[in-house]
């Protein structure tokens, strides 16, 4: 774990360059001394009410993307495996999209989630269902491409039938993943469901350590899968519903964060888990703050830019891994 | 001697009713080292997985310490069997310690140093541990099966099922392996071995079960087993068993 103490010092560093960054010049540090004396001031309510929510998601989608990266590659022992390759993210979009145009969401707050939800645990029964079938990388990726178009044209294919005539217009900008103009009850409806999706995909890091050993062994091992599947599934599924239900669809993080671990630190399935929470919080933090300075005409989406630095990687890791089979 | 596991008439059938293991039933006691020997496709796999309870049999029972293999804790289980499977894959690039360590995962005591110290008894005690640090996918075959044997070493458990543990080793090796589960055995474990190499199971081995067609062909010491007769109808082999030297002389092959 030589380098795992690095992301320990970014992340608080990358915290406070984020709640620095914005539109409006302010100095971070009066605006924390004025929340911690309790005074009013504009700087505080900035801080407070944009950009604090901003921060947080940044660590909250951060975290509960490369968590679910990580648990889904031990699970499926693939290391090109993410939410988001998988189509679980495009899917449970999908199912967000329909709650939100259609008005489902406004019967009540956890509507949103709990819809996003639902259709990131469809996408990985589904996928699940497929890789018993179709072995190896190339059939985990195929139907991580099927299940990616099929969501994303169904998403079109509803939003064609929205009450709202802007509706196609709206969602493609949300589709493509941000955590710009969130506030706090964005925070509040995303922390229950990542709390709950981590805490059990912790309680399974020792089952996806003896699955680096494959099924039988880590059954032999007192690990059999099927006890620890679900809790893996509803893990991923929790903590990709709430992401998708706040930020949309910011693809990559759970694919990159895992493989810079493996990299830098340690293959250990368990720990990988453990250290994909503080970073990919760092790689989102860090993705986040990039967006904000970019001299653009309008802020580029926090998706498109793990995108554009997400894809390349994934290219290279795909040559690196048929190199080697 | 302590009855460790029992099998009664357990039978099994793959997805497409090929029957796998019918009503097979076999006894292994403390401080015994059972082979079970046959030719490829005789079910041999399939009954190792029925006794380390990776598969649940169609029919009969699988008893550990008197109690049915299902009715035991899967943690419970793994402490009792440790189980070496035939071509163990690794999925990530861990190294031989980590691999080895996974052994303790259900003692949870890895990270301690009496753990520690039982890892690397483990390594000592199969002869690598220069390799500890090495990255267990770099290794040739060979290696790696006397790294998963060294995990299965450091669980300590009461009872070794290993599928094939000489497959992919040299001769010497070979033996040494051998030598090292027979003194398992001697120390009170119960070792259960799935082999080709008939010599190897006619010296170190204290009972046989001769399979053929997922049934039992023929069960009892070396000598009772490995028969002229037994040997030519399963394996179509003119074969002998040179009972003083304990070696299989194979005249011809018949088939």
């Amino acid at each position: 774990m030589k380098y795992a103490w690095l992301i320990l010092i970014l992340l608080p560093i990358l915290a406070l360059v984020e709640l620095a960054s914005g539109p409006a010049h302010i100095n971070v540090m009066h605006a924390i001394a004025d929340l911690v004396q309790n005074r009013d001031s504009v700087e505080r309510i900035i801080v407070l009410e944009v950009r604090l929510p901003r921060t947080l998601l940044a660590i909250l989608c951060g975290a509960a993307l490369a968590i679910s990266g990580a648990a889904l590659q031990g699970l499926l022992r693939n290391p090109l495996a993410s939410p988001d390759l998988l189509g679980i993210s495009q899917t449970s979009a999908l199912m967000a999209v329909i709650a939100l145009y259609f008005g489902f969401s406004l019967q009540a707050w956890f509507v949103l989630p709990l819809a996003a939800l639902g259709g990131a645990t469809l996408a990985v029964l589904v996928l699940l269902r497929l890789t018993r079938d179709l072995n190896g990388t190339e059939g985990l990726i195929l139907a991580g491409i099927a299940l990616t178009a099929l969501a994303g044209s169904l998403t079109t294919f509803t939003l064609t039938f929205a009450p709202n005539p802007y509706a196609l217009q709206d969602a493609y900008f949300w589709l493509l993943g941000s955590i710009g103009n969130r506030s706090g009850d964005d925070v509040w409806l995303a922390l229950p469901f990542m709390l709950a999706g981590t805490a059990l995909l912790l309680s399974c890091s020792r089952c996806l350590d003896a699955l680096s050993l494959g099924e039988d062994t880590a059954s032999a091992l007192g690990f059999p899968l099927p006890r620890y599947r679900w809790r893996l599934i509803v893990g991923v599924a929790c903590n990709i519903g709430a992401a998708v239900a706040v930020s949309g669809s910011i693809g990559f993080v759970g694919l990159m964060v895992p493989h810079i671990l493996r990299s830098l630190c340690t293959a250990e399935p368990s720990r990988v888990l453990r250290w994909s929470i503080p970073g990919g919080a760092v790689l989102v933090l860090l993705a986040d703050v990039i967006v904000q300075h970019l001299p653009a005409n309008e802020e580029l989406p926090l998706g498109v830019l793990t995108a554009l630095l997400g894809g390349p990687f994934f290219l290279l890791l795909l040559l690196r891994h048929r190199s080697r089979a | 001697m302590t009855v460790l596991l029992q099998a009664n008439d357990v039978s099994l059938s793959s997805r497409d009713g090929k029957r796998l293991v019918e009503q097979v039933s076999l006894t292994l006691n403390t401080g015994e080292v059972v082979g079970v020997i046959g030719p490829n496709g005789a079910g041999k796999s399939s009954l190792i997985k029925l006794l380390t309870g990776l598969r649940k049999p169609d029919s009969g029972t699988v008893l550990l310490d008197g109690v049915e293999l299902g009715l035991h804790d899967p943690t419970q289980r793994a402490r009792r069997i440790g189980y070496v499977e035939q071509r163990p894959h690794l999925y990530w690039p861990l190294t031989v310690m980590q691999v080895v360590a996974l052994a303790r995962l259900v003692h949870g005591d890895a990270d301690t140093p009496a753990g520690h110290a039982i890892l690397d008894e483990a390594l000592h005690t199969v002869g690598i541990r220069y390799l500890a640090q090495r990255q267990f996918l770099q290794l040739s075959e060979g290696e790696k099966l006397l790294v998963n044997l060294a995990r299965i070493l450091a669980a300590q458990p009461g009872l070794i099922i290993a599928d094939e543990p000489t497959a992919a080793l040299d001769p010497a090796r070979q033996l040494e392996v051998m030598q090292l589960l027979h003194q398992q055995a001697r120390n009170g474990a119960g070792v259960l071995l799935v082999l080709h190499e008939l010599t190897l199971a006619a010296r170190y081995c204290d009972r046989l079960l001769l399979m053929q067609n997922a049934r039992v062909f023929a069960e009892g010491t070396a000598s009772e087993v490995l028969t002229r007769d037994n040997l030519r109808s399963v394996y179509q082999l003119d074969a002998q068993l040179d009972w003083p030297t304990r070696t299989v002389i194979i005249d011809t092959a018949t088939g």
